[in-house]
This record gives structure tokens, sequence and C-alpha cells, in this order.
């Protein structure tokens, strides 16, 4: 039985696999097969963690040679795990998170009554007998000749339900499906309902208004509880520090009633969250570089002179061109376009290099400021979605300065010992070794510039003979031929291995050959 | 050349002046035909001739085939006309586009074009009817033609691509059957000799005279590698002569389910020999995944433990070398197989013993000679004699697609040939 049940799960698996391959029908159970095996081997890999740590564990406790070298494995393994695991340092997914909105937890089946939207109609059946798109199939039913939506529809829901059948009718059912479906009028585009993640979600601060809104749609506790939660977070304050200001700074229109500066505490106030959109308007609070006329470019080049040395004629020509051309980006980002430029031809005294780049400075300076505000009045959905290897997480600090290193001087090592391999190899000691030798040679000599150069002088006639050509013809055809002998070789032993193992001709990979 | 023509006209009568001329161009012009109104590329082309739509034959429905005859108008590659193929789930529904090609010679000669359009799994036998267009230089379409019949895309039982693979395999696997039934029927079948492992009792031997370990390493890739398997097999009969002799094996793998296989299959190997208590499964243990990390951690064991007999049996990539070189430098004995031919080499130069290929696989059967395995590398044999069939084939269709050879019948031949490579060896 120990040996059986193995035997009739290889051999079961193994024809899935052979007869997915040739069926495309079929194709699905060979990708559930290599499904299965990955859930294996994900959890033969916690059998391999805990025969790591009683192996290293069982050196150190009996202090064999080398139980240092345990110590330091256990140690990393340790360290790298629970770091890895733990995510530490790593920012949620931007993908996952609904930037500018705050949510509020309610399942599915709290949705009160007059959240579900009916119209007339049937839901069409493919012939494939294919269900609903998943992004809908919990919410719509079919119920006394009418189709019936809970919750309210977004647009890539419809776009999902639109796209299950390609009929002008059902489009059209579903358009009428998508506007019963919206929230009322004050609260459309600030409200809606995400069922996969369990979420009620409001954009921007929630007002009173909104609020009354919300709660005349039903008198149940658990929706009341829900849109008091969401008031309350969407209503949240956050405070960044803010020392200075842009010269033209002006809040955006559409933060203008959540956003203001309080100029006795250096703050930056804002109320509820910010989104990606509004972020990016606050953030753009320096003028666009405009191109300069001949004067005013003339006047730019004096200025900058007057803080140090003249510009050579390659500096001033860069600065003719680059403040003539229209560039899309500010003040700041072309000055230090032309800071750059002018430094690669040429020299800048640090006066004139801090009034170049002053201005990008700033701006960098607020663009922090406004994306620290963004983070700290974002809510988070879901913090472990982040990355593990996120950039400046400590996971990454342990790749990318203890791992990486130490597998490249691990696999650098490797040159040493094709040196030492070839040496030995390459010995003259028989006719077939001086045949190797020789052919190495060769292609060694075709691989530099010296082999091209030493047979360059020989006439088109001879070009054959030349060593680069000698060395493409040898690796294209011998090499070619005996290369393919050995794949053919490789592969009817695979067929005919697997062949064995498949029919249990062969055991002995279980253990033994007998039960 | 009708530009020409008016143009001619117009000066050969001055006196009836431009007005003439002019008025015999535009006459000339409406009476022309169609084709002409499409060349000068002002009008829009005459629809195609017709429309058909059907499932792709030979795939995984995923696709349905649209052909179509061409314009009359699309007489040249010069007239810049182009089709617009478009699917709706209905006669007369929304029409949505899916394809847009030109006409090019083959298409030209053959007077029609085929499209294969990619159906969405979830669409599958859903039914399609499809539009074609036909579009003029600057954008002017044709009147559309239609399929009067919906087309669905069926998943079909055997793939069209990998019919000949399925014969092949078919043939190579009945082959290897009939003499496992041939070897068991007791006819004795001769194998070559194997140096590689014929090794194995030697190598084990002088570790044990050496009072020394003998290292063991099944390649770095998983169980689910067939070299893995192979190697595991080679462990077996490694661990038992080990037993016999009262040798230690030690096993660190790279991967844990590999671990646990080699250590089934080591207990089995003590337990057949008859050692069942001298059986450490200590012996063999995990070491990492990382590929690097495990090449660390064997050349510093090596080094330490200096094992007597290497075996390094499975899928190697670059560390191959590494190991090789660490092995005979601390002076072990040391045999390799692997089927990756790029590592071939370097166990070759560093290895006393290198199993090439498929000795590798033969490994199993070459040491438990047992007749039913040893029947399969009879097997094998036939699969050599095919392969070797289609390569005299295909050189020979190659050399007579020559027209130097065989004139106008290289065509044929360069036909054939191509059939050959493209479709019975894809």
């Amino acid at each position: 039985m120990k040996r059986t049940v193995p035997l009739l799960i290889t051999a079961i698996v193994g024809f899935i696999f052979v007869v997915s391959f040739f069926t495309p029908a079929a194709e699905f159970l060979g990708e559930l097969a290599a499904v299965w095996f990955d859930i294996l081997a994900g959890i033969a890999f916690i059998l391999g963690g805990g025969n790591l740590l009683k192996v290293h564990l069982k050196k150190i406790s009996d202090r064999q040679a080398g139980w240092g070298y345990s110590g330091v494995t256990i140690l990393a393994f340790v360290a790298t795990l629970v770091v890895g695991l733990g995510k530490f340092g790593s920012p949620p997914a931007p993908k996952q998170e609904f930037y500018g909105e705050t949510f509020a937890t309610l399942p599915l089946e709290a949705l009160p009554e007059s959240l579900v939207a009916r119209v007339p109609g049937q839901i069409p059946e493919k012939e494939n007998g294919e269900p609903l798109p998943p992004s809908v199939r919990r919410q719509i039913v079919q119920r006394d000749g009418q189709i019936e939506f809970r919750g309210w529809m977004l647009s890539n829901q419809k776009h999902d339900l639109e796209e299950y059948k390609d009929r002008r009718a059902w489009r059209k059912t579903v358009e009428a499906l998508y506007e019963a479906a919206q929230p009322p009028e004050p609260l459309r585009g600030k409200v809606a309902y995400y069922t996969d993640h369990r979420a009620l979600s409001f954009k921007g601060a929630m007002t009173d208004s909104d609020r009354q809104a919300l709660l005349a749609l039903s008198d149940e506790p658990v929706w009341r509880q829900a849109v008091e939660q969401l008031y309350e977070q969407s209503r949240k304050v956050t405070r960044v520090r803010v020392s200075w200001l842009p010269e033209s700074f002006a809040v955006p229109e559409s933060l203008r009633d959540r956003l203001r500066y309080d100029a006795q505490t250096k703050e930056l106030v804002l109320q509820g969250p910010l989104s990606a959109d509004q972020r990016d308007a606050l953030k753009k609070q320096f003028p666009d570089a405009e191109p300069l006329s001949a004067k005013q470019r003339t006047t730019f080049r004096k200025k900058l002179e007057s803080l140090g040395r003249p510009l050579n004629d390659e500096q001033a020509k860069i600065l003719d061109r680059l403040l003539s051309q229209p560039l899309p980006e500010s003040v700041g980002e072309r000055n230090k376009l032309l800071g750059l430029a002018l430094l690669e031809h040429g020299g800048l005294t640090k006066e004139q290099c801090d009034s170049l780049f002053a201005p990008y400075r700033q701006e960098v300076a607020w663009r922090a400021k406004v994306l620290e505000l963004f983070h700290a009045a974002h809510q988070v959905k879901y913090p472990w979605s982040g990355e593990y290897r996120a950039q400046g997480s400590p996971f990454w600090w342990l790749y990318e300065y203890a791992f990486k290193p130490l597998t490249a001087t691990m696999f650098a090592m490797l040159a040493f010992y094709v040196a030492s391999a070839a040496f030995r190899a390459f010995r003259a000691k028989n006719v077939e070794a001086i045949l190797l030798l020789g052919t190495a040679f060769i292609i060694l000599l075709g691989r530099t510039f010296a082999g091209v150069l030493l047979t360059d002088w020989l006439p088109d006639s001879l070009a054959g003979l030349k060593i680069d050509n000698l060395t493409v013809y040898i690796m294209q055809v011998f090499n070619t031929a005996g290369n393919r002998a050995i794949m053919i070789g490789i592969a009817l032993g695979i067929a005919s291995t697997s062949l064995k193992v498949l029919l249990g001709v062969d055991r002995s990979y279980l253990g033994s050959g007998g039960e | 050349m009708r530009n020409e023509l008016a143009d001619r006209r117009s000066t050969t009568a001055p006196a009836a002046g431009i007005v003439l001329g002019f008025a015999c161009g535009l006459a000339g012009l409406l009476a022309t035909s169609e084709a002409f109104a499409a060349d000068a590329g002002k009008t829009a082309p005459r629809p195609p001739a017709f429309v058909q739509a059907a499932d792709h034959p030979w795939d995984g429905g995923d696709q349905i085939d649209v052909v179509f005859g061409l314009s009359p108008d699309d007489t040249s590659a010069e007239t810049g006309i182009e089709y617009l193929v478009l699917m709706c789930g209905e006669p007369d529904g929304d029409y949505r586009e899916v394809g847009r090609v030109a006409a090019d010679e083959t298409a030209r000669d053959r007077g029609e074009i085929t499209l294969a359009v990619s159906i969405p799994e979830t669409d599958r036998l859903e039914p399609f009817y499809f539009r074609v267009v036909a579009v003029g230089p600057r954008g002017q379409k044709s009147s559309p033609v239609q399929t009067t019949e919906p087309a669905r895309a069926r998943a079909q039982l055997i793939s069209g691509n990998r019919v000949w693979m399925g014969i092949i395999t078919l043939v190579i696997s009945a082959a290897v059957v009939i003499f496992i039934a041939i070897a068991r029927s007791g006819r004795p079948l001769k194998i070559r000799k194997i140096a590689g492992l014929e090794a194995v009792d030697e190598a084990v031997g002088r570790a044990t005279e050496m009072g020394r370990p003998i290292l063991f390493i099944p390649g770095i890739q998983d169980m689910n590698d067939i070299q893995t398997i192979a190697g595991i097999t080679i462990l077996a009969r490694v661990a038992q002569t080990a037993a016999e002799y009262d040798a230690r094996v030690e096993v660190p793998t790279c991967r844990s389910l590999v671990m646990t296989a080699a250590r089934e299959t080591v207990q089995a190997a003590y337990l057949s020999a008859g050692r069942p208590d001298a059986y450490n499964e200590d012996s063999i243990y995990y070491v990492t995944d990382e590929q690097f990390g495990y090449v660390a951690y064997l050349s510093g064991m090596m080094v330490r433990d200096k094992p007597a007999a290497c075996f390094y049996m499975g899928a190697f990539f670059a560390e191959s070398l590494i190991l090789a070189e660490t092995g005979n430098a601390i002076g072990a004995i040391q045999v390799a197989g692997t089927a990756m031919p790029a590592q071939l080499p370097f166990f070759v130069a560093a290895c006393d013993y290198t199993l090439i290929g498929e000795e590798f696989f033969a490994a199993s059967a070459y040491l438990s000679g047992d007749a039913d395995q040893l029947g399969s590398l009879k097997g094998q044999d036939v699969g050599k004699l095919i392969v070797g069939a289609l390569l005299l084939l295909g050189c020979l269709l190659t050399t007579l697609a020559s027209p130097k050879i065989s004139g106008e019948a290289a065509a044929w031949f360069q036909t054939l040939a191509d059939y050959l490579t493209h479709t019975v060896l894809m």
C-alpha cells in the first residue's frame, strides 16, 4: 500500500499531463495538476525549513565542527523569514489601494432592500454553460421575470455584463439595470459599494447632507453603523508640517473646502483623503517653463555669469537652445536640465549652481511634503498587500546587500574553475586530446580580435580558412551536429524513462522495485 | 493613364479650349468601369465576393476561420484596398471590428483571404456572424457581405499541431512496451557496457576503504524533473552498495520534496541490503532552494569533510563546474550524469566518469539488470531508428529540392521538405 498509492498517483497525473498535451479540451486538467504540484511543493517547503532548523540546531547542540556556521545559518534563516513574511517596511500595493476613498466594512447581505435595483428582463444563458462574470455573480439574480441587482453597479461591472452576451437586447437591459442601480442623485459619483472587498466607500469628505442622504436609505442598525463609521473616517483631519509655501501657492479647486494652511502652526491641514488627481493638482504649484525671447535669454545669461565665471561657447549654445525651445517641465525642472548640461560641458561656480538648482530643490521638497500628506491622509485597505521585496524594505536590504553579493561571489568563482578545468582538459595526451586542443585553440582565437587580424590577409578565395570563419563553421556544423545527437538521445531517454515511471516498470525512485 | 489621355485630347483641340477637353475627360470618367474609380481611389471599392466562417479545425476552440473573396477591384497591391472583418453575436446586431487585413500575392492568386479570428474562452460555442467590408485607400467603405449562418468555435479532441508528435510518441511507446514484453518472455538482451555505471561499485568501495563518506547530489531541480527522478534511481543503487559495504552516504538536497523522496529510497535500499539499522535519516537533509547558497554549502562541506566519492546525478546548471572542480581538488573519485547538454563538457573535463544524456536515463535499467527495464532500453533503439530515418529523409528531400538536381520537381521536393520540418517535426 505504501508503494501502490504513490504509483497510482504518479500514473494518473502523468497520463493527465500526456492527454492534456494532445487534447485541447483537456488542457485545463494539466494546468490543474500543475497547480496541485505547486501546492504540494509549497507545503514541502515547511518540511524543508523544519529539517534545516533540526539539522543545524543539532550541530550547535553537539558542538560539532563548524557549529558556528550553523549558528549564522539559523540566524540568517530566521531573520529573512521574519522580515519576508512580516513584510516590514513594504508599503501596500498601489493597485490594491483606493486612494481618495474611505471605507466601512459592510457585507453584501447587510445592504438594505432599498439598494436592490430591478428591471424587467431575462438573464441570457450561454451555449457553453459559462456562468455570469465573477465581478457581478453574487449581486445579480433572476426573480419573477425581473433581473435584480443588489448594491450600486460599478462601470467595470457594467462592462463585464455587456461582454457576457453579444446581443443588442441584453446590452439594453444592462444599460437599464446600470441606471437603476446607481446611488441617489446627491450621492452619485461619491459613494460606492465593493462586493469583493465587502466595503462601503466614500470619495472625499462626507458632508452632513451626504450623511443624511445615506442614512435615509435604510433604518437597519448595521447600515446606520456603517454610514456613521464612514462619516467619521472620511472627515478625519490630517496635519503635515510645512515651514514654507511655494510663492504661487493656491489651493486647487477640488480641495477648496477641505485644505488650508495654518500659518500659525505652519501646517497643511486636510480633511478627508486625497485622490491621485487631487495630489497631482496640489503638487503643481510651480509655473511652467515658457520659451524665452532672445532678450530674456541674454538677461538670463548675464545674470548667471554675474554670479561666477563666464560661460564658454558651447555652454552658451546649450543655454540658448534649452531656453528657446518649449519644454513641458516647470522652471525648476528646466533649470536643473540646463545646470546639468552646462556642468557637462564646462565648469560652474557654486553660486551659479545654487542659483540654477535652487528652484528644483524647492519643487522636490514641496512634492515630498504633498506625498507625505497624501499617505498620511490615506486609509490603508490592505496593509500586507505590498511587495515583500519593495525597495527600501529590510528584506530588500538583505537581498540587495547581503544575498546578491554572496551569490555573485560564488558565481564569480566559476571563472577560475573554468581556467583550471580547461588546463586539465586540453593537455595533449593522445590523438583525441590533440584534436580537442586544436579545436579549442581555433575557437578561442576566433573569438578574439587578434584571431581576426591574424588571418585577415588571406584572399577571398581562401576566406573559409580565416580563423573567425573557421570558428563559425566549427560551431555551426560539428558542434551543432554533436549537440543534436546528444539531444536526440536525451529526448528518447526521457520518453522511455517517463513511460517506465508511468507504467510502474521502474519503481526505484520510490525506494524499491518491489512492494 | 486615363488622365494622360484626357490631357492629350485637351491639348489637340486648343480651339475648343479647356472646356471641351474637361468635358471629354469627365465623360470618359463616367463611362469607365468602377474598377477605374477604385484605381483612382475616389469612390468606394466593390464589396468582397463572398464570406464564409467556420470553426478552425483541430484547435482548442479558440479560433474561427473567416474566408472571404477579394473585391473585384482588388487587382494589385497599388489599389491599397484593405478588408475590415467585423463580428457580432446576432445577424443584425452591433458588429465590432476583429481584424483588418490586406491581400498579399498568394491571396490574390487564390482570389480569397483566410483570417483566423480569436475567440475568448468564455465565448466558446457561442454563435457568431461575420461581415467583411472592403476599404479603399482613402477610407471609402464598400457595402458589407455577411455570413448567413452562425459559426461556433469548438474544442477538438486532438490538437492538429500535435498529431504527428502523437503518432511518433505512440510508435516509440509501443516499441518500448513490445520490447518489455519480449524481455519478459525470457529472450536475452544485450546491453553495451557503460563505464560510468561500472564505476559505481569502485567508487563506493574506495570510500569504504578510506573510511570517508560518499556524497550524492541529485541536482538542483524538484521532483517534477525527470532528471531528478533518474538521479534518485541511481541513488537507490549507490545507497544499497554503501549499505552492503558499511559506508556512509550523505545526500544534501536543494528541494524539500527531493529530500523526502531520497529518504524513502535510501531507507528501502538499506532494507534491501539487510542493514535497516544502519540507515540514518539525518544524512539526507535539505540545504536551501537557492542555487548558489546550495553550492556554497556543498563546496564548504566537501573541503571540510573530504568525501572519497562524489556523485552528481540530476539537473545541473552553472554550479556543475564549481562542484566538479572542488571534488577534483579534494581528490575524490567523481561520477556525474546529467541531461543538460551545456553542462556535459564541464563534467567531462572535471569528473572521472560522466553519463552523457541517454546513458544517464539508462542507468536505472543497467544497474538493476531487470528484464522489464532492459526491454525498455531496446525500445528506445526503435526511436533512434525512426529519428535516423527522418534525418536521412530530410537530408534527401532538402538536397533534391535544389533546381540544379531535380529541375522542375524541385518545388515539389521543397514542399515535402517543408511539410517534414514545419508540420511533422514541429
